[in-house]
């Protein structure tokens, strides 16, 4: 269900690029998994300037000679072409279950138990041994425990405390409660606190990052910077998270095609540079997906003054509501 | 009526709950048949009576299911996995935009491929359709000390039985070879096919205690896949002792035995199913490329370091 949305997502973030980008280089980029802005044809004055002497790996073919520095910003028909990461923790444990599916696993387990072909105890246990009796001890008590989904859990455990065999020594009984797997708590410290910059929280929903930048409005997005001209988008995001964020993290980027899009226009009177002639449209955001897999973010208080890992559904209370509009596709609901 | 009832409840639960794909699950009653001498499984099922209790594993129609019904017990490790995250992830990084339609024949006019080539199925564009999916393990072995007395075989079926769960299927010679001594219709190995839960808790064992075990073993080779979306492998019968199953009663096993593992997918090219296996944690080799890249790397990197 979701997946069709984010094919919709992606359907039209190519659609936009492929506005803003010569088709015939785009063609050819999936294929090498790159869709890389360097590629991009001659559509603006700026972008032709800067591709004679930036150190490009794919071929451009341009007649201009003039020098830019490589930390100029990509300007594609008037719109600051900008890269973002969307950085995911995946879930770390299985979600819960609805009282249906409770019940339903029940049910199915039962059947699967009653219509099992017998264990042949007797094929790995010799009669009579040690190994038999452990064994018999340990089916018994599954069975009473509701491991088969035979028995409701309060009943499991009332008889659980009936069902220790009088033949049980004092030493079996040590071992036993030394061998118990002590399982942990689904609910983390970090959950009970509240603590949003943990990466321990909320474990079995895909968290997401996202950076306060010191400002009053749209304080709260993804962490994202401009496209220089000689980068691509992974590289951009890259980029842009290490500055933002630190280097203390273990990223994966997943593909080279952005998993969404979001343009908006300037307000007036900012973003004027003196060296660009024509005031900008706006931005274009091409929002890049990377896992986690270690570290966290360290913010060094200028460009970042605070951070979060969100689900789905708490997004919505940091972010702005056409922001949470334009990204909520291709995030998970889970 | 209570097969009625039951029949009801279990396609009514149809709705997400259960695995997406129509050959994984069949929404029919949870009843088997289990055959009592593994060597006779084929003979003794035309005999089986036929008799209207309701737990036998009849259809309405009256017709008996050759395979045992799967059950779904509980959510499964890597099927969620697949679900949050190796879908989302394969749609992003085989996502084309621009699609290119195959070449149309017209009808009469016969493909000739060079070599010993067979037709492929044609790429679809990206759609989330078309995100490849797991259906079935195979798990088969072939035994040639069947030959010699068929009771040897028992030891690999037993073994097969065990690491998978389910009731091996015994294969018989399709045609004799003089040079082995083996005749047509003798019993020479056994097979077991895998689906639903089974399969991901197979897979999931297999990932996690096997493979790691399997020393100087460098990986699946980067080529491998049949070209229509399935991957085999193969195993030394050194290999049936790391499952922890055999492990702990490697003595009652006589003979051990090598097998094979094929991986069924829906993917259309190597490519796509090599991604959703190792999407899997199933490991591959690096391609020559991607070595020779490191090597070529390595000298400049330390150069910039110093």
């Amino acid at each position: 269900m979701s997946v069709v949305r984010r094919t919709q997502v992606l359907k039209a973030v190519a659609g936009s690029l492929s506005q803003t980008i010569a088709r015939r280089q785009i063609q050819a980029l999936p294929a090498r998994f790159a869709a890389s802005a360097r590629s991009f044809s001659s559509t603006t004055n700026a972008y032709n300037a800067a591709a004679a002497d930036a150190p490009l790996k794919s071929n451009i073919s341009t007649t201009s000679s003039a020098l830019v520095s490589s930390t100029k910003d990509m300007i594609v028909n008037g719109h600051r072409v900008v890269a973002g990461a969307v950085v995911s923790r995946q879930p770390l444990i299985l979600r819960d279950l609805t009282p249906f599916e409770q019940e339903y696993f029940n049910y199915q387990r039962n059947l699967e138990r009653k219509n099992a072909s017998p264990f042949a105890s007797e094929f790995y246990f010799k009669k009579g041994s040690i190994a038999e009796k452990q064994w018999r001890q340990v089916d018994a008590e599954r069975e009473s425990a509701g491991l088969y989904g035979t028995l409701s859990p309060a009943s499991a455990e009332s008889s659980l405390g009936q069902d220790q065999d009088s033949d049980m020594t004092e030493e079996d009984r040590i071992a036993a409660l030394e061998a118990k797997v002590v399982f942990n708590d689904r609910i983390t410290e970090a959950d009970r606190k509240k603590d949003m910059r943990s990466l321990e929280r909320a474990l079995a929903r895909t968290l997401y990052l996202i950076v306060k930048k010191p400002r009053d409005q749209h304080a709260w997005q993804f962490p994202q910077g401009g496209v220089h001209v000689v980068e691509n988008l992974q590289e951009a995001a890259g980029r842009e998270l290490n500055e933002e964020c630190g280097s203390n993290m273990d990223l994966w980027f997943v593909g080279r095609v952005p998993i969404g899009h979001y343009a908006y226009s300037h307000p007036k009177g900012t973003m004027t540079k003196s060296e660009n002639p024509t005031p900008l449209k706006g931005s274009k955001v091409f929002f890049m997906k990377a896992h986690i897999f270690a570290g966290n973010v360290q913010i060094d208080n200028k460009e970042v003054v605070d951070y979060a890992w969100v689900t789905k559904d708490e997004m919505k209370s940091y972010v702005t509501p056409e922001y949470y509009e334009a990204v909520k596709d291709m995030l998970s609901d889970q | 009526m209570a097969s009625r009832s039951r029949q009801f409840a279990i396609q009514a639960l149809n709705h997400g709950l259960l695995p997406k794909s129509p050959p994984i699950f069949r929404p029919l009653p949870a009843i088997q048949i289990r055959t009592k001498s593994t060597l006779t499984g084929i003979e003794s099922k035309k005999k089986s009576p036929k008799i209207t209790d309701t737990s036998r594993n009849e259809t309405p129609s009256g017709h008996v299911l050759p395979q045992a019904p799967i059950y779904t017990t509980g959510l499964s490790r890597l099927r969620e996995h697949y679900t949050t995250s190796i879908q989302e992830d394969i749609m992003v990084a085989t996502y084309k935009h621009h699609h290119k339609k195959a070449k149309q024949y017209q009808d009469g006019v016969k493909i000739e491929l060079k070599g010993n080539k067979h037709l492929k199925p044609a790429p679809r564009p990206s759609s989330s359709d078309g995100i490849p999916e797991l259906v079935k393990i195979d798990v088969h072995c072939m035994m040639k000390e069947a030959i010699t007395s068929k009771y040897n075989l028992l030891s690999g079926i037993m073994a097969i039985q065990s690491i998978t769960g389910e009731m091996p299927e015994v294969i018989f010679a399709k045609k004799g070879v003089h040079n082995w001594k083996l005749r047509k219709g003798m019993p020479i190995g056994c097979r077991v096919t895998l689906k639903g839960e089974k399969m991901f808790q197979f897979l999931d064992k297999l990932v996690e205690v096997v493979l790691p075990k399997m020393k100087e073993w460098p990986g699946l080779p980067e080529g491998a896949g049949d070209g229509t979306g399935n991957i085999g492998m193969g195993f030394p019968p050194s290999a049936l002792s790391l499952f922890p199953e055999i492990e702990s009663n490697f003595d009652m096993y006589p003979r051990m035995t090598g097998f094979d593992i094929t991986f069924n997918t829906t993917a259309y090219t190597n490519m796509d199913a090599r991604l959703l296996m190792s999407g899997f944690n199933i490991p591959f080799q690096k391609s020559r490329k991607e070595v020779v890249a490191q090597i070529k790397e390595k000298p400049s990197g330390e150069a910039s370091k110093v």
